[in-house]
């Protein structure tokens, strides 16, 4: 079994302007993996998506993407990787049936059995036109059209944003549907954290151009803990704990949600002798928000002495 | 690639209905115009002032409006095709799939060519065949004349890559995307100015292969200028060295216009002009100052009321009319082979001869006279020496040239020509009859070198001016010799011949000049002969005056010294390729050294800039290489063409490092990965 | 009475934890019984639009505890073969659940005694369904 990981770059860096939206990319992608890219708006996934496809030259560093070097990709290669742009714009004159018949030309493994049955799936009429189509309709036709080569990695950039719930739903199905082999990789980049949730096996995450986390998503949900001290007053302020994402003050209690919480993290916090000190599940879409959240001591919104008049 | 082909035909089809619908309603118009002309003239409600152009629109409006919209077209679908994709995010639609990219460039070209080609093809083809069709255009036809609209046609194609260019690039500075259209603007110009076709089809070669390189290359890039192959990188440059030319020329304009009489560069010349009177003054206008009227012993004329020296008005109203020929004994058959005029020019082809009330006349290069019925403006016959036939004959039967000719084919038909010469006789013209009479004929083997026709008001024939080997003579209308003198000093030396009437007394001027040619190269030594004669008497006493150089030159103002500085060393031999090798005999050297100093000034600042962003020594010496070559119009290339990379100081050395290099330049530390904050969480594939 | 895993996610308890909550509490409450099938990993899979790896690993857990097993060709059963815990191990799955319920019936404000009786009625359903029998084996 092959087990060189379908992409793998090093220090993959990119300059707009003059600052980096890519910085030092240290990304692996295992083979048959369900991948989850993770990260705030502007934070540089559809960026990274470029490099890897050559859509856009890297500043610096490295990449290869189903062996070949990103700078250099073969025209071959491209039959083997499929790709879902945000938007999933198309030409909105051709009809359904034109952009299959468009499409198909290209590919010499192109199955018109998967092409009709994604476009089945989502209930489109061979007839309509592009422009016609609503946002979930063309997201069905943009799937159709990519996994009609049956290509051995998906890149999917946001491909649920802006659809209606069933709509997203058959999506995640297909993702589902296309894990039947074990041998096809899908990379994708959501906000939606209840399908990656679903559907991913590896989560990366890129907070503002640099890669942090790149681990199975278990790890991370592992990985990410909530604390909760209960104090008979007001809390003391917080030691230097590494691994600290964010503190939540309130009466007489401290949450804290730190990184890799072990024993030395529990001793540094009971020098702090509280009441009560409990170890709390947190959700993932928790996790990741105080992940990427602002690090260190918040309030809500707007603090007691703020709020009142 | 064919899916692609037809892709693409569909998507620009609209595109290509809408500029053949605008074009061809725009050709219509222009030869309505034309026939409504002809009309006019047919019903006697306007006269013909002479502009050749309006007879033939296919040498005349049909060219500068192809030459607007095929450009304009060109550059807009050229413009839409890489628009179509960019605005909606589908170009990694287009580009993601497995087909090269020159592929797919290539099928855009063909299915744009193909566009172009119908778009503004066809109208053009259209019109040239309702031209073609007799009883359309009253005026000659000759396949030859297509080659104007031909070559506006296809510089149209450059354009159209140009619009290409302008969509692909990804530029920072909005403006520098469409420098591109530098070139294709040089190419239109070039087009209108050259002599022959087939030079303007060596640059719409040249310039459209130039641009179409810098496409493809960015094509492939994605708009940027890393990441292309080295042809396209170099294309690019040098087409946004042409655009950056043509801008910088505009500005210079420009920064020309606010200075009050920019161009007035100062003409110096010097010259004879004899006053109704049948005195001689000496006119000479030095460089720079105020022309000044002299006698021929030097005293200056004065204005008789002011006292003041007087003005040219006044004295152009002393001046005599004065008529010249340059005689031309030359084979009239081989000379009419060589064409004069540029290929763009009605005059190198007709010109108006004479408009009757119901039928119009033209002088044909194959030195016949062509007529045409107004009416039904159907060709009827030509008109030889030999008389009228009613077809087109290209036999001996013909006339050598014409006088009172004209470079631009202006042709005043208020002064109408009665004659037309062959080598041995004069032949009065009669349009009423269609008949050509013999008027003058040359004896004993004497040949005929010119003859002009000399209307004293502007309308009525006065005389005609005969010039032959061996005599030069003034006919009266009904044939009648007024005065006859030996023609000395003779041809080739002396081929200018001048009269001047002197209409008060009745008496002529005959003045003989050098050849200007021949008395440059004698140093200005040969003087002009001047002979005063009265009707049947002959001579009556005559003068040399020594020669004056006549035309000296022209000092050019600070603008256009300017404008000659900014012009690249290179751009200097651009004369070779376009037009003829006069310019090098006298060639401007304080200019192209200025120009040379204004590239080495250029090549310094590209050279600092090399240094900043570390080139290696090879392309810092290829680029002061272009740079000197190319002046300013380079160096805006060379700054607009290139991205140029972010600069970071170093934590190691401190220094500004390059942020695209794997290691610092200066120390050789290796770019740090990003600085961790304790929260990291990485697992390496395969340990979970 | 058909067995139905359902799961929800945005929820402090990971996917394949509450796959096997689920069995686990069905099979202690007699829901499902040993020889009853469940589905394949696959199938369960594409049932809950969730990934297979997710769902193998709940399933690989109830392995690992004896509580399932696959049988060759045929599928996922439930088994009775039970993984024996030290009894450390036992009472640190037991305390949780017993930390759980006594502080909300704290909470709620139940006595002591309420609490006891309401365990012993539990305990007697229990018997009830087992037939008297302990569950070691």
């Amino acid at each position: 079994m092959n087990e060189q990981p379908v992409i793998l770059t090093r220090g993959l860096t990119r300059y707009f302007g003059g600052k980096p939206a890519v910085e030092g990319l240290n990304l692996e992608v295992p083979r048959g993996s369900v991948f989850a890219f993770l990260g705030r708006n502007g934070s540089g996934k559809t960026t990274t998506i470029r490099l890897l496809l050559g859509l856009l030259q890297p500043t610096r560093g490295e990449g290869a993407i189903l062996g070949h070097d990103i700078r250099q990709l073969p025209t071959q290669a491209r039959a083997r990787i499929g790709y879902l742009t945000e938007e999933h714009q198309l030409y909105g004159w051709m009809s359904v049936k034109e952009c299959g018949d468009f499409q198909s030309r290209f590919y010499p493994r192109w199955n018109e059995k998967i092409f009709r049955g994604v476009v089945g799936h989502f209930h489109l009429r061979m007839t309509s036109r592009v422009k016609d189509l609503s946002r979930g309709e063309r997201a069905g036709l943009s799937l159709g059209l990519t996994l009609a080569p049956e290509p051995e990695l998906l890149l999917m950039d946001d491909p649920t944003q802006g659809l209606d719930p069933v709509a997203c739903r058959s999506l995640v199905e297909s993702m589902i549907y296309l894990t039947r082999r074990s041998d096809r990789t899908i990379f994708f980049s959501s906000h939606q954290l209840a399908d990656v949730e679903r559907v991913a096996d590896y989560i990366a995450i890129l907070d503002r151009s640099v890669l942090r986390v790149c681990c199975p998503l278990e790890t991370f949900r592992k990985s990410v803990q909530q604390v909760r001290l209960r104090f008979p007053g007001p809390p003391p302020p917080l030691p230097e704990i590494p691994g600290l994402l964010q503190a939540f003050r309130s009466e007489g209690e401290l949450r804290l949600t730190c990184v890799d919480y072990n024993g030395t993290t529990e001793q540094a916090l009971r020098t702090l002798a509280p009441v009560e000190m409990e170890r709390v599940p947190i959700s993932l879409e928790d996790a990741f928000i105080s992940y990427l959240g602002e690090r260190g001591e918040k309030s809500f919104i707007l603090s007691e002495t703020e709020a009142q008049p | 690639m064919t899916t692609l082909i037809r892709k693409e035909l569909r998507e620009n089809f609209i595109l290509a209905v809408i500029g053949f619908g605008i074009f061809m309603f725009l050709l219509v118009q222009s030869y309505r115009s034309c026939t409504s002309f002809y009309a006019n003239l047919a019903l006697g409600q306007s006269g013909w002032s002479g502009d050749a152009t309006i007879a033939q629109p296919l040498l005349g409006s049909f060219p500068k409006l192809a030459m607007v919209c095929c450009a304009i077209f060109g550059a807009i679908l050229g413009w839409f095709q890489i628009h179509n994709e960019r605005h909606r995010d589908l170009w990694a639609f287009l580009i993601h799939r497995p087909l090269s990219r020159t592929n797919i460039f290539c099928a855009k070209v063909m299915a744009g060519l193909c566009l172009y080609a119908a778009g503004a093809g066809l109208p053009l083809l259209g019109m040239i065949l309702m031209i073609r069709i007799p009883g359309h255009i009253a005026a000659p036809f000759e396949w030859a004349m297509v080659l104007p609209v031909t070559a506006c046609f296809l510089s149209g194609i450059v354009y159209y890559f140009a619009g290409l260019l302008t969509g692909l690039r990804q530029a920072r500075w909005y403006a520098s995307r469409g420098l591109g259209l530098g070139v294709a603007i040089l190419v239109s110009v070039t087009v209108a100015t050259v002599p022959d076709f087939w030079r303007a089809l060596f640059l719409i070669l040249l310039g459209g292969v130039l641009v179409a390189s810098a496409a493809w290359g960015s094509f492939l890039s994605n708009g940027y200028y890393n990441g292309q192959p080295p042809l396209g990188r170099r294309a690019l440059v040098a087409s946004l060295m042409f655009g950056g030319f043509v801008v910088v020329m505009f500005g210079m304009v420009l920064l020309g216009s606010l200075v009050p009489n920019p161009f007035q560069g100062s003409f110096h010349w010097s010259r004879y002009q004899m006053t109704k009177d049948g005195e001689i003054y000496k006119m000479d206008q030095p460089a720079g100052k105020t022309l000044q009227i002299t006698k021929l012993n030097g005293t200056p004329l004065k204005d008789i009321k002011t006292g003041r020296p007087i003005t040219l008005t006044d004295f152009n109203r002393l001046a005599v009319s004065e008529s010249s020929i340059r005689a031309d004994f030359e084979d009239q058959a081989q000379y009419q082979k060589r064409p004069q005029g540029r290929y763009v020019e009605t005059s190198r082809f007709f010109s108006l001869w004479r408009q009757t009330p119901d039928t119009l006349w033209y002088w044909n290069r194959n030195g016949r006279l062509w007529g045409y019925d107004l009416a039904s403006r159907r060709f009827i016959g030509s008109l030889g020496p030999g008389g009228f036939t009613p077809g087109l004959t290209t036999g001996p039967d013909r006339f050598s040239r014409k006088e009172g000719y004209f470079g631009n084919g202006y042709y005043n038909s208020s002064y109408p020509a009665r004659t037309l010469m062959t080598d041995n006789a004069v032949y009065k013209l009669n349009f009423e009859n269609r008949t050509a009479r013999v008027f003058f004929a040359a004896t004993n083997n004497d040949r005929i070198g010119g003859a002009f026709d000399v209307s004293l008001n502007g309308y009525d024939w006065n005389y005609t001016i005969i010039v032959t080997r061996e005599f030069i003579q003034l006919l009266n209308p009904d044939g009648k010799r007024v005065w006859q003198t030996a023609y000395v000093p003779a041809y080739p030396a002396y081929d200018g011949v001048a009269v001047s009437f002197l209409e008060a007394t009745n008496r002529f001027a005959l003045w003989l000049n050098a050849n200007g040619e021949t008395n440059r190269l004698k140093g200005w030594t040969l003087p002009s002969h001047v002979v005063w004669l009265a009707a049947g008497q002959g001579a009556l006493e005559s003068t040399n005056l020594p020669s004056l150089s006549g035309y000296q030159g022209w000092t050019p103002t600070l603008t256009e010294r300017l404008l000659r500085s900014v012009v690249p060393p290179a751009f200097y031999s651009a004369p070779i390729f376009l037009y003829d090798t006069d310019f090098f005999r006298n060639f401007p050297w304080k200019d192209f050294l200025t120009s040379v100093v204004a590239a080495a000034v250029c090549a310094g600042i590209g050279w600092c800039q090399g240094r900043r962003y570390h080139f290696t020594v090879g392309g810092q010496l290829k680029w002061a290489g272009f740079h000197l070559l190319f002046g300013l119009p380079g160096l805006l290339g060379f700054l607009c063409a290139q991205e140029w990379p972010t600069r970071e100081s170093c934590p190691k050395c401190k220094n500004l490092r390059l942020v695209d290099r794997e290691k610092c330049e200066h120390c050789g530390a290796d770019f740090a990965p990003p600085p961790r904050n304790g929260t990291e969480i990485f697992e390496p594939i395969g340990a979970g | 009475m058909s067995f139905r895993i359902v799961i929800s996610t945005g929820s402090r308890v990971p996917i394949y934890k509450q796959i096997t909550d689920q069995v686990r509490q069905a099979v202690v409450t007699g829901r499902l019984a040993v020889d009853d099938q469940l589905p394949s990993v696959r199938a369960l899979a594409e049932e809950l639009v969730v990934n297979p790896n997710t769902i193998a690993h709940a399933y690989a857990d109830l392995t690992r505890d004896g509580l399932i097993e696959s049988r060759a060709g045929r599928g996922v059963f439930i088994t009775r073969k039970r993984k024996v815990f030290t009894p450390e191990e036992a009472w640190r799955r037991l305390e949780p659940l017993i930390d759980a319920a006594v502080g909300e019936a704290m909470a709620l404000n139940f006595t002591h005694q309420q609490l006891k009786d309401a365990f012993e009625k539990k305990l007697g359903q229990w018997k009830q369904v087992k037939g008297g029998k302990p569950d070691n084996e």
